[in-house]
């Protein structure tokens, strides 16, 4: 699979980052139309309880991400984008560089107060607020993100964070406020054995082959008074066919709709997020359906103590089963600081305390399973980026 | 172009006085800058003088900076300089004229810039690189201090600065 994926996409990448380095090189002046920028940031994980990216237990530095991108606008109404990746998260990502996006960005209506225009390639999706920049340490709060909403060490990053398909997106002015609205359909596409593996723990053995099918992401964004205050609402819709390898398995198709409801307001010194998410799975078998539904929530609040200090703290809840709660539920608490002794290094010093298994990646742990309800980390992140 | 009059009640005279030249920077042979009357932070805008988009309020300025309006009237595409987040002409800049605080402002950036769904603004070095650029560059926009061009011809009320730096821009 990973080969296939590779010549598939990663091959027109190289060349079309090489395309662009080469333009560039050839028309070497004060040109904005064309821009390189890239972030690499190391973390390391001392854990207790659980492992969460490697052997955090006696100490990981198994958590690396690093990016380059480029934009090009080659006409007012016409941008292309990508990005490479590469990120390293204990068993849960290893590292291979990938397109995590890729698309021609064609504006095809622009008046003072409004614009529209469609995405067409490997988009990022937006749900939340950090999602679609949810791989770089410079965007996102913490070095781990907030589990709830985002289910980082669950397996869902892969389903959630980009679709290969078509973006629409608008926006509308008035004097103080900006109102934003995307829509993405992404097409058809088969999971790897490793995303299974993340999503699914030891069960993903059973599953034979599955495909992602037509998934929707939509999002509404208020933002008001030039960001001050920010409103979002998000959906998202898939289908996942799954075939069983088993003959007393018979396949099963999960069906699974999402709602997060976002606000932030911003102050000057202050910075508080909450964000609440709500998710429906709905198992079909020959045997019956099951509907469960995992509810999560967190609220956020970061101070800067000086421009180049911010200290963070988020308090998190999840319920992996509604119906369930009290034997489901997950609690974690963050303490963060932030350095950035420059606009191009951050370091960044954060402890979690987790209760519960949610968030925990099994595929760290023995038998593709948390070890215990109880988790500690202490983590280091040094982030650089240009 | 021209919105919000109740704000602007002096829009005929300043139209009138629209794209005068500056001479300033002679090292430019078309060393052309549009600017605004300073606001009471001492910051005005600045653009090359060959837009011809008109008087720009509050909104439209938000839009340019924030990068999602990219054409000028004419269709031409805007370019925006800047300089670095923790210069203090750019902080008076977000909040007296902007009126947002430059981390917010440069959270959208990033979420633009990693994203890949916009192209953010230029990082100059300094101011006089910054004005420099503008009067170079076809379409483009920034923001210079009133002391950088003392006794200039002022042409365009920017939208009024917030209360907070009131105290800061009575003390110059």
């Amino acid at each position: 699979m990973m080969p296939y994926l590779y010549r598939k996409y990663c091959r027109p990448a190289v060349v079309f980052l090489a395309a662009l380095i080469g333009s560039s090189l050839s028309c070497a002046d004060e040109n904005t139309d064309l821009q390189f920028h890239g972030f690499l940031s190391q973390g390391y994980l001392l854990s207790d309880g659980n492992n969460f990216y490697g052997n955090s237990l006696r100490g990981s530095t198994d958590y690396t991400e690093a990016g380059i991108n480029s934009t090009w606008r080659a006409s007012p109404t016409l941008n292309f984008a990508g990005q490479i990746i590469s990120r390293d998260a204990g068993n849960t990502d290893n590292g291979d560089v990938k397109v995590d996006f890729l698309f021609a960005d064609i504006k095809t209506f622009e008046s003072d107060a409004s614009g529209l225009g469609f995405r067409l390639g490997r988009v990022r999706n937006a749900f939340g607020l950090y999602n679609d920049t949810r791989d770089v340490l410079f965007t996102r709060p913490t070095i781990l993100m907030p589990q709830a909403v985002y289910f980082e060490g669950n397996g869902f990053r892969e389903l959630f964070f980009a679709s290969d398909g078509v973006q629409l997106y608008s926006y509308w002015d008035s004097d103080e406020n900006s109102t934003n609205f995307s829509f993405t359909l992404g097409r058809d596409k088969s999971l790897s054995a490793d995303i299974l593996r993340n999503l699914f723990g030891p069960s993903a053995s059973l599953v034979h082959k599955a495909e992602f099918k037509t998934p929707i992401f939509m999002q509404l964004l208020h933002s008001r008074n030039g960001g001050d205050s920010k409103f979002a609402f998000s959906m998202l819709n898939v289908h996942l066919d799954l075939h069983s390898n088993s003959s007393f398995f018979s396949d099963i198709t999960l069906d699974a709709s999402g709602y997060v409801f976002s606000a932030q307001k911003n102050l000057a010194t202050w910075t508080f997020t909450a964000e609440y998410s709500l998710l429906s799975t709905e198992f079909r078998t020959s045997l019956g359906n099951e509907v469960n539904e995992i509810e999560s929530a967190y609220l956020q609040a970061q101070y800067r103590v000086r421009p180049d200090f911010t200290l963070t703290s988020r308090y998190e809840y999840i319920v992996l089963d509604r119906d369930n709660r009290s034997e489901t539920d997950g609690h974690h608490l963050v303490f963060g600081a932030r350095w950035t002794p420059s606009p191009s290094w951050i370091v960044d010093i954060d402890v979690y305390g987790i209760r519960g298994q949610s968030g925990i990646p099994g595929v760290d742990n023995a038998d593709n399973m948390p070890l215990s309800e109880r988790t500690e980390i202490f983590s280091v992140m040094i982030g650089y980026r240009f | 172009m021209l919105k919000r009059t109740k704000r602007h009640p002096k829009r005929q005279w300043h139209l009138s006085s629209l794209f005068i030249l500056a001479t300033v920077f002679s090292g430019y042979s078309h060393a052309d800058v549009v600017r605004s009357e300073a606001n009471e932070a001492g910051v005005m805008v600045i653009r090359n003088a060959d837009v011809k988009s008109g008087e720009l309020n509050l909104a439209d300025l938000r839009a340019i900076f924030a990068v999602r309006k990219r054409s000028w009237d004419n269709k031409a595409p805007i370019k925006v300089y800047v300089l670095p987040d923790n210069h203090e002409l750019h902080q008076r800049f977000c909040k007296s004229v902007l009126k947002v605080y430059p981390y917010v402002l440069r959270e959208q950036w990033d979420r633009l810039l990693f994203s890949g769904t916009g192209i953010p603004p230029i990082t100059v070095g300094s101011e006089e690189e910054l004005i420099a650029l503008v009067n170079a560059t076809s379409g483009a926009i920034g923001y210079a201090a009133v002391d950088t061009q003392k006794g200039m011809p002022s042409i365009e009320k920017i939208p009024p600065k917030s209360s907070e730096l009131e105290s800061e821009a009575s003390t110059k």
